[in-house]
């Protein structure tokens, strides 16, 4: 009877079938696939052969892994208050604005650096913190700071600042709509039940924006976690983790060790610990999100 | 709250001006990395060393030449791979977002998150496996009645980008078009069975002529995600004659190792076709942006 | 909700196969528009005498391209193809064209971009050709060919390839600010650190380096802990050398081998066997916690004081424009970048131009170990290989490849790219040939350094210990970490590293055996 069934749906399953077709082949596969190489030993040249958990224990030895999970902790911390907070003013400072005009011209010229890959992004900082000819260092030194000059990304101390520092001053342009979507969409009855209330500006944004924010901050937040875990491009092509390790995260250690060691078991072991790790705060994430949102 | 003219004097007036004050200052801190790369990208080197905040005199048109003729390959080619990539997308998604949406068949809950779940999955994972797969799908050389087919291997080919691209790029692409196709009246399918439609004509002459503003905003999320991406085309390919402008521009920055205008003109030119993909598609895009973030 | 309560009989839900078709089809031409596939049939060979040589030295081509001329007129019935390929994309045509014996395959290219060609016996075997006379100079050919370079770059005692020009590392130096500071380009390694504390107070750089990890592979401070490691290791040449009963013995360069530190190309014949110098690493032969390495390791430690701050992120690049603006006095460059620094030079203002020159790696003279003068971390630029075609067409290409290592050939090649401005490698390795006064005397900082035989970086040069490596030594330099504590890791590296490198190079650690590459 099933079968019956099925064949009566077979429009809608044919339908479905060129996509069901790339996402076995290009997403489930691989992903199965990188679920199962991490228990195994896979050379680069060599086939993979099953070893249990002994690259996690390799792992838990590796002195370089473990330094660049300090380094991620701090760029994970640095980049959530980046995305969280500075749009948020941005657009708290967009939503008061009187002219509905102003506020979209701003809007819209706020989201320019969108525009620019971010991979050129990234390169355009790199030629900032340039010792010699970098916007950076002339700009302090033309204010009369050359003892501040250095060599932003060569520096130990300010390598993994320097990179913090990359894209200052942070609004991002997806950050910005979503919370000033979020803004607008908050009913008018409230805003003039606030406004006859005599809680008005930072009162207002406190109680009433921040909780009713709540559901973007998540996206968010769950946006930036992923992004961050996972990012090594920039880093690759900013500092490719030095000097030293100052700037290593996993993900670049597991791209090393698969693409330039050959390590591809341990690689996917590291690449399996890293899902793991997001997963678990995504699922946090999606327990303390709620869509519907109550209105005191 | 009444929408009121500040005028002159009054208490609100003054905090407007702080506020575009304040919005300005951010403004001109969040561009003044683009100012630099444009004015810089008309000095020659001799200018930057001498001259560092001077305009360029003589402005060096010719290194915007330079740099074209470096980098139109690679801008051509991740147009081509990006248009191509959207249209696999857009099929793709359409497809199987009014499937789901308006079309009821046994597991059609479950099948709908099984490719949600694939959001969860990071790159960090299948990074790896998907290049193993990549590699392996290779042919080798077949002789039919005198022509030699292949050999074929789609690892360094723009296929290894699209086709994973494609396969990525639907799983967004099947939930916004699913959200949009529940948002239609019933109506106008019924309307359409009984004069005896076909399913698939249903889709094609009633359903896709209306999803025209969601579909432009999957366009633009793909090709955005396709312009962007780093590190697949880096592993992926290595024939510089059809790699992507992210990895095409690094190597360019590494090889005018010596003059900065020519590289930072390679950056501007590199930001031309999303300018032109921002200024075309800039209110769906924002639109999808806001309504996505709202249901979250 | 969907009730379908009338079923008509055109009422077909099934999609037109004919749609599912065409999606499938414009999916596969997709993947035909992007992949590799092609259709084609072979070409007819044709018949003219010709030869192809296939280069991806771009700055040769005016040069090529008129000797090319020349030697047309000189033998009316050959034709001469000169192709400038690019760089990427060049090691896959060379592959595909040579492998598969097409016609379309060149004679001559440069052949260090396939390696193990010779072995496969898909070269030229040279060695009878460099004893035969050479028209073009009356002598034979060995005469005008450097016996050094020739020598060095034998393939199991053949002569394979023709190396033109090489490329060598030396200092290059502020010859203005120098002069401004009373100051003369030093003879002796610590010469060259008091010139550096003079420097430093007055207020410059002195030594500009990068120090970015690829800079520990493959730039400055690789050359600089490969000089020195070679240096300090000389004496333990003997110990790796291969030995009667291995299979790598040749009695001819081993058998009569003498240490003497004053001659740069004395081991350079020597064969070292691969095996026994993993094996040395292993049984804890050679130590990198030795008091040798850690007396190398602090003075490239004392000679680091000196570099740029930062020096650990610092690019190539930005080192080289640390000196461009005069900021640094010194940099430590390959014989290529003399080219890049004159066209730079030019293109400035010409109130920021200054005058420069080089000096040459000077010798270490206080040492408790009484190391030998350091020697060269270069190699061949381009070399040239003749592919195994007909006896007739060898014949001819060894001709015309004569031809192009006459010292004339070599005056046009370097006055071409001169005028062409494009960059040189370094110095030519045909005697005889009288280049720009101001560029041969630039070039001599280069010339009769010898070759590095035993230095380290990583182990053999397996990426991974490479890595580990460069991250314990940048931590040195910065000063973070002791040395004792930096080659104690450094020793962890290189033991852990020679399962690896056993495993990766199929070696059986049996000097005796010869172990076949691993397919």
């Amino acid at each position: 009877m099933i079968l019956a069934a099925l064949w009566r749906h077979r429009a809608s399953y044919l339908f479905l079938l060129p996509t069901f077709l790339f996402l076995a082949v290009f997403n489930y596969l691989p992903a199965l696939s990188g679920l199962y190489h991490a228990f195994t030993e896979w050379e680069t040249g060599g086939t993979a052969h099953w070893i249990g958990l002994d690259n996690f224990r390799q792992m838990a030895g590796d002195e370089f892994l473990r330094l660049s999970i300090v380094n991620q902790v701090i760029l994970l911390i640095a980049n959530l208050i980046k995305t969280l907070v500075v749009p948020l003013i941005v657009a708290e400072m967009l939503f008061h604005l009187r002219s509905k005009r102003l506020q979209y011209a701003l809007r819209t010229t706020l989201l320019i650096p969108m525009v620019v890959p971010g991979m050129v992004g990234v390169l355009l900082w790199g030629f900032i913190y340039d010792p010699n000819i970098g916007l950076l260092n002339n700009a302090l030194t033309a204010l009369g700071l050359k003892g501040l000059t250095r060599a932003w990304l060569g520096d130990w101390h300010t390598a993994l600042p320097a990179v913090i520092g990359v894209g200052f001053p942070w609004i991002s342009g997806l950050a910005l709509l979503i919370y000033l979507a979020g803004l607008i969409a908050i009913p008018q009855d409230v805003l003039d039940s606030c406004a006859v209330d005599g809680a008005s500006g930072w009162k207002r944004i406190w109680n009433v924006d921040l909780p009713l924010l709540r559901g973007q901050m998540r996206l968010l937040a769950a946006l930036t976690i992923i992004g961050t875990l996972q990012d090594f491009g920039s880093l690759l092509v900013l500092t490719g983790g030095g000097p030293g390790l100052a700037t290593h995260v996993p993900a670049l250690h597991m791209y090393y060790e698969a693409f330039r060691f050959g390590h591809y078991g341990y690689a996917s072991a590291i690449g399996f610990v890293l899902f793991l790790t997001i997963l678990a705060f995504t699922v946090a994430n999606m327990r303390f999100a709620r869509s519907a949102v109550e209105l005191g | 709250m009444a929408v009121r003219r500040g005028e002159g004097k009054t208490q609100r007036s003054v905090g407007q001006t702080a506020l575009i004050g304040g919005l300005l200052v951010l403004l001109a801190l969040a561009l003044m990395p683009f100012g630099m790369m444009l004015v810089m990208s008309l000095k020659s080197n001799a200018q930057i060393f001498a001259h560092f905040w001077e305009l360029p005199s003589p402005p060096r048109w010719d290194f915007y030449g330079q740099a074209w003729s470096a980098l139109n390959g690679y801008i051509s080619n991740t147009l081509l791979i990006a248009f191509l990539t959207v249209l696999g997308v857009l099929v793709l998604s359409s497809m199987a977002g009014y499937t789901f949406a308006r079309h009821r068949f046994p597991g059609r809950e479950a099948l709908y998150y099984l490719i949600l779940a694939l959001m969860m999955i990071p790159g960090v994972l299948t990074l790896i496996p998907t290049f193993a797969l990549v590699k392996a799908i290779a042919i080798p050389e077949v002789h039919i009645g005198g022509i030699i087919f292949g050999p074929f291997a789609l690892l360094n080919t723009r296929g290894a980008l699209i086709l994973p691209y494609i396969s990525g790029g639907q799983i967004l692409g099947i939930l916004l078009c699913r959200g949009f196709f529940q948002g239609l009246p019933e109506e106008m399918f019924e309307a359409a069975r009984l004069d005896g439609a076909g399913e698939f004509d249903i889709y094609r002459r009633i359903a896709l002529p209306l999803s025209k503003p969601i579909l432009a905003a999957v366009a633009i999320t793909t090709a955005l995600g396709v312009y962007n991406d780093y590190i697949w085309p880096l592993v992926a390919v290595t024939d510089n004659s059809i790699q992507t402008f992210t990895v095409g521009v690094t190597k360019f920055a590494g090889e005018y190792n010596l003059d900065y205008g020519p590289t930072l003109a390679g950056y501007a030119l590199g930001s031309l076709p999303l300018l032109l993909l921002f200024a075309l598609g800039m209110r769906p895009f924002i639109q999808g942006i806001t309504a996505g973030s709202i249901k979250a | 909700m969907i009730m379908q309560t009338r079923k008509k009989k055109r009422n077909d839900p099934v999609p037109p196969l004919g749609r599912l078709f065409a999606l499938l089809t414009f999916l596969f031409i997709i993947v035909l528009v992007g992949g590799d596939g092609n259709l084609r049939a072979q070409s007819p060979a044709s018949g003219k005498a010709h030869i192809v040589l296939s280069t991806v030295s771009a700055n040769y081509r005016e040069g090529l391209m008129q000797l090319a001329q020349e030697y047309e007129r000189l033998h009316p019935g050959v034709s001469v193809t000169v192709q400038i390929q690019p760089v990427n994309g060049y090691e896959t045509w060379l592959r595909t064209q040579i492998e598969s014996k097409s016609d379309a395959a060149p004679d001559i290219y440069n052949i260090n971009y396939t390696n193990g060609y010779y072995e496969r016996g898909l070269l030229v075997n040279l060695t009878p050709f460099i004893s035969a006379q050479n028209p073009y100079t009356g002598k034979p050919w060995r005469d005008n060919l450097d016996a050094q370079f020739l020598e060095k770059y034998k393939s199991g005692g053949d002569v394979a390839t023709i190396p033109l020009d090489f490329i060598e590392v030396a200092f290059f130096y502020n010859k203005g600010l120098f002069a401004r500071l009373g100051l003369q380009p030093p003879h002796t390694w610590e010469e060259m650190l008091a010139t550096a504390q003079k420097v430093k107070a007055a207020g410059y750089i002195p030594f500009a380096v990068p120090g970015d990890t690829d800079s520990y592979w493959s730039g400055a401070v690789g050359w600089i802990f490969r000089f020195f490691t070679d240096a300090y290791m000389r004496d333990a040449v003997p110990q790796v050398m291969a030995r009667p009963g291995d299979w790598d013995y040749d009695p001819r360069k081993n058998a009569d081998f003498h240490l003497n530190g004053n001659d740069p190309y004395n081991d350079a014949t020597v064969v070292v066997n691969p095996e026994r110098l993993l094996l040395a690493v292993r049984d804890r032969q050679f130590r990198m916690d030795s008091p040798r390495f850690r007396e190398a390791y602090r003075k490239i430690a004392e000679f680091a004081q000196y570099w740029q701050p930062g020096f650990n992120g610092t690019s190539a690049n930005s080192a080289y424009q640390l000196f461009l603006t005069q900021k640094a006095a010194m940099m430590i460059n390959t014989s290529t970048t003399i080219a890049t620094l004159a066209r730079d030079m030019d293109d400035l203002y010409p109130q920021d131009r200054f005058d420069w020159d080089l000096f040459p790696i000077p010798p270490m003279t206080q040492s408790a170990f009484h190391i030998p003068p350091f020697r060269g971390v270069g190699g061949a630029g381009v070399v040239f290989g003749i592919v195994k075609k007909s006896d007739e067409q060898t014949q001819r290409t060894v001709d015309f490849l004569m031809y192009l290592t006459t010292p004339h050939a070599t005056q046009t090649l370097v006055a071409q790219a001169v005028r062409a401005r494009q960059p040189i490698n370094g110095p030519m390795l045909i005697p005889g040939a009288q280049l720009p006064e101001q560029m041969a005397r630039r070039f001599s900082a280069f010339e009769h350094r010898g070759f590095e035989k035993l230095s380290f970086r990583g182990l053999a040069d397996e990426q991974e210990s490479v890595w580990k490596w460069t991250v314990w030594a940048q931590r040195y330099l910065d000063g973070r970490i002791s040395v004792d504590d930096c080659l104690a890791h450094y020793q962890q590296v290189m033991e852990e590293a020679v399962p690896r490198v056993a495993r990766q190079m199929n070696y059986d650690l049996d000097p005796r055996t010869k172990d076949p590459p691993k397919p």
